[in-house]
């Protein structure tokens, strides 16, 4: 049965990215909107799509990216019924075929963590490997914390653009 | 391209950087900008791939420390009627022996808890001591997050003051009614208070029975200024007979009675202001010195009413309003009343009491106006008060401001201000905003409070016409608090409820209920004072 197997898919999914899918949906919603409906949406969107994430894509990152989709799809909504009935209509999963963090692995952004300045490495290092908040990384450098948040932008927009500059290159 | 200016606040929103006032702001922004969605998109994607590492590359084993029950719903596209509910995670915890909590003898935390090791009542202690959080040891949460206990240790995290924590927990509360009643508890704890109003109201809805909620609710109120709602929450839960929560509730019903018998005090000094006007005694140097705003209005109407000795007796009050206000306007329109002779002004008296007390026609108030106009200057000061009185301030505003201009008080200036925009620009017309705000800008003695209102919600009224409710809300907030500060009941009223259509359009429907309940439980006999 075909509703089995989407239960076994989804199950697969939760069991790998069950804990990471909805720390993401928190962050994500906060307290604006239900993390729990987010991951459920994002398992359903992903298990019916056919060929949802592409053999040898990067799982997680895929599955993140619906959520993200999703997330923003749930804002326009929100927003749309507050002012005019403009219908919206993201795609939960991404079309763009050759999307740059596709098949990104950890190596992947650590090899290019060496071409960012010092100042972001370190604070993009701190926040994503090691899981300080802007404040313990605020206190632990000794700078603002919004220089924390301006580092880390920084760093995640240069390393988008040295990763999707390598998959064009190669 | 300029760079878009929030795509530091986005990644502050997703990095959890960002306080949660500014949070609203932050998402309406980034559900319309392409820029921000970007980098939203590259940062959720740069951490899903960093934090592969090095846990999700092993598969399976680290995930199964969460142990509580995880129910995943999946609502089938081709089998759309067949609910399919299914659980992903194994029960380890659900049969495990509750983690006993030794609790204070005090709670911190003045909102209530759903969970059940928290629903004995505790007496409210933070004023007693300087311990503004309870002590529960670390371990105990740990063991209260191994075994999955969500209610109990978000109500702990709470208590114990780690409010960053907390609120991540309150991500993973389910949407029910306790779920709603706890996230409500944490936004009372963090001043949150619109959020808790909100939280509180929707576990209502799910469980009208839930005292934890009702509580909860009461406090949010109580804080937003809503005494009334506040009062018949925790009446109800008196009623409930909770051993220690029924005699808090009781204590705090009798805190708000207090609360709302000074304003049942402000009433009455209304009461007798009016009677002083339609010719009953004055009212008293202290009745001055405590309603100096609302005061005022009622004194330039006594003087415009007042024989020669009554003039007289109401000049101290005059002095004392002055004294109390650091004005001297008051004293001097006693003057003007004094030289103008009784004779000329006796005439007049009934029908200006009319126009104030509101029964006389327009055109009777156009028709005193016009035999004012006539018998010269020994009137100006009531051609001046029926003309504002009479609300034909915009229709005569060169006339007004021919009277008035000599006198140099702002009190008039500002009247003669509000009814040049209102003359200048008609309904629709963008240029009242400004010359709103600039208006509102020269309104800084508490003295004018009333003008002040006036001019506040006409700019919230003409921002709501123009569809532009959200901006309206701060003014129309001003005007509440102005009528407020004057004790001016029935503007009050017509404040509020604008206040509350503000809110219901702008779909802060919690907020706007729960004003319109207030505006319900008020006492809706007193007309308050006449506007000025």
């Amino acid at each position: 049965m075909e509703e089995a197997r989407f239960r076994r898919r989804a199950d697969v999914l939760l069991r790998e990215h069950g804990d990471y899918l909805h720390g993401l949906a928190r962050r994500l919603c906060r307290t604006h909107f239900d993390p729990d409906d987010l991951v459920q949406d994002v398992l359903e969107k992903t298990v019916r799509a056919p060929d949802a994430i592409p053999p040898g894509a990067n799982e997680r990152a895929w599955l993140s990216r619906v959520m993200h989709n999703l997330f923003i799809d749930r804002l326009r909504r929100k927003q749309a019924r507050r002012e005019d009935p403009i219908t919206v209509d993201v795609p939960a999963v991404p079309k763009d075929e050759h999307a740059w963090w596709e098949s990104l692995t950890v190596g992947d952004i650590r090899a290019k963590l060496a071409q960012l300045s010092e100042e972001q490495r370190a604070t993009f290092e701190l926040f994503a490997f090691e899981g300080k908040s802007y404040d313990e990384i605020a206190a632990q450098l000794g700078i603002a914390k919004a220089t924390v948040g301006t580092r880390i932008l920084r760093a995640r927009t240069r390393l988008r653009e040295l990763l999707t500059k390598e998959r064009l290159d190669g | 391209m300029a760079e878009c200016e929030h795509l530091a606040r986005t990644t502050a929103y997703f990095d959890g950087a960002l306080p949660e006032a500014e949070q609203p702001a932050a998402l309406e922004h980034l559900a319309g900008c392409a820029e921000c969605q970007a980098v939203l998109g590259d940062a959720v994607v740069l951490d899903a791939v960093a934090s592969s590492t090095p846990r999700a590359a092993a598969t399976v084993a680290p995930v199964a420390s969460r142990a509580w029950l995880r129910t995943v719903a999946l609502v089938g596209g081709l089998a759309a009627a067949a609910a399919v509910a299914y659980v992903v995670w194994p029960r380890h915890g659900a049969e495990a022996p509750q983690v006993a909590l030794e609790l204070p003898r005090e709670r911190a935390v003045e909102a209530r808890f759903t969970g059940e090791q928290f629903a004995k009542h505790r007496p409210y202690g933070v004023l007693r001591g300087d311990r503004v959080v309870e002590s529960i040891p670390l371990t105990t949460l740990a063991q209260l997050e191994k075994r999955g206990d969500r209610r109990e240790l978000f109500a702990a995290l709470v208590a114990t003051g780690d409010l960053a924590r907390a609120k991540q927990v309150a991500g993973e509360l389910p949407h029910d009614a306790q779920g709603e009643s706890d996230r409500a508890a944490l936004a009372v704890a963090t001043h949150d208070l619109e959020a808790a109003l909100d939280h509180a109201s929707r576990a209502l809805e799910l469980d009208p029975a839930l005292a934890a909620a009702r509580w909860n609710l009461g406090l949010a109120a109580r804080e937003l200024g809503l005494p009334r709602v506040s009062r018949a929450a925790f009446a109800q839960i008196a009623t409930l007979q909770e051993p220690g929560w029924a005699t808090e509730a009781s204590a705090q019903v009798a805190k708000l009675d207090r609360e709302l018998a000074t304003a049942a005090e402000r009433a009455a000094f209304h009461d007798r202001a009016r009677a002083m006007v339609a010719g009953g005694p004055p009212i008293t140097a202290d009745d001055v010195t405590r309603f100096p705003a609302a005061a005022r209005v009622y004194l330039l109407d006594a003087l415009r009413v007042a024989s020669g000795d009554g003039v007289k007796a109401l000049r101290p009050l005059a002095e004392a309003l002055d004294a109390a206000t650091g004005t001297t306007t008051i004293t001097a329109a006693a003057d003007r009343a004094a030289a103008g002779a009784p004779r000329v002004r006796a005439p007049f008296v009934d029908r200006y009491r009319a126009v104030v007390a509101g029964t006389a026609t327009p055109d009777e108030a156009e028709r005193l106006v016009a035999e004012l106009r006539a018998a010269g200057r020994a009137v100006d000061d009531v051609r001046a008060g029926a003309i504002l009185r009479g609300d034909l301030a915009t229709k005569h505003l060169d006339e007004l401001r021919a009277i008035v201009a000599p006198w140099g008080d702002p009190w008039f200036d500002l009247a003669v201000e509000r009814a040049r925009i209102a003359a200048t620009f008609p309904p629709g017309n963008a240029g009242a905003e400004a010359a709103l705000t600039a208006a509102l800008a020269s309104c800084d003695n508490p003295a004018w409070t009333l003008r002040c209102g006036e001019l506040a919600q006409d700019l919230a009224q003409r921002l709501v016409a123009a569809g532009r409710a959200a901006d309206a809300e701060s003014p129309a907030t001003r005007a509440v608090a102005a009528y407020d500060l004057a004790g001016s009941r029935a503007q009050v009223k017509a404040a509020r409820s604008l206040l509350a259509d503000i809110h219901r359009a702008t779909g802060r429907t919690a907020l706007a209920r729960a004003e319109l309940d207030e505006l319900a439980l008020a006492d809706p006999d007193h007309s308050g004072p006449p506007s000025p």
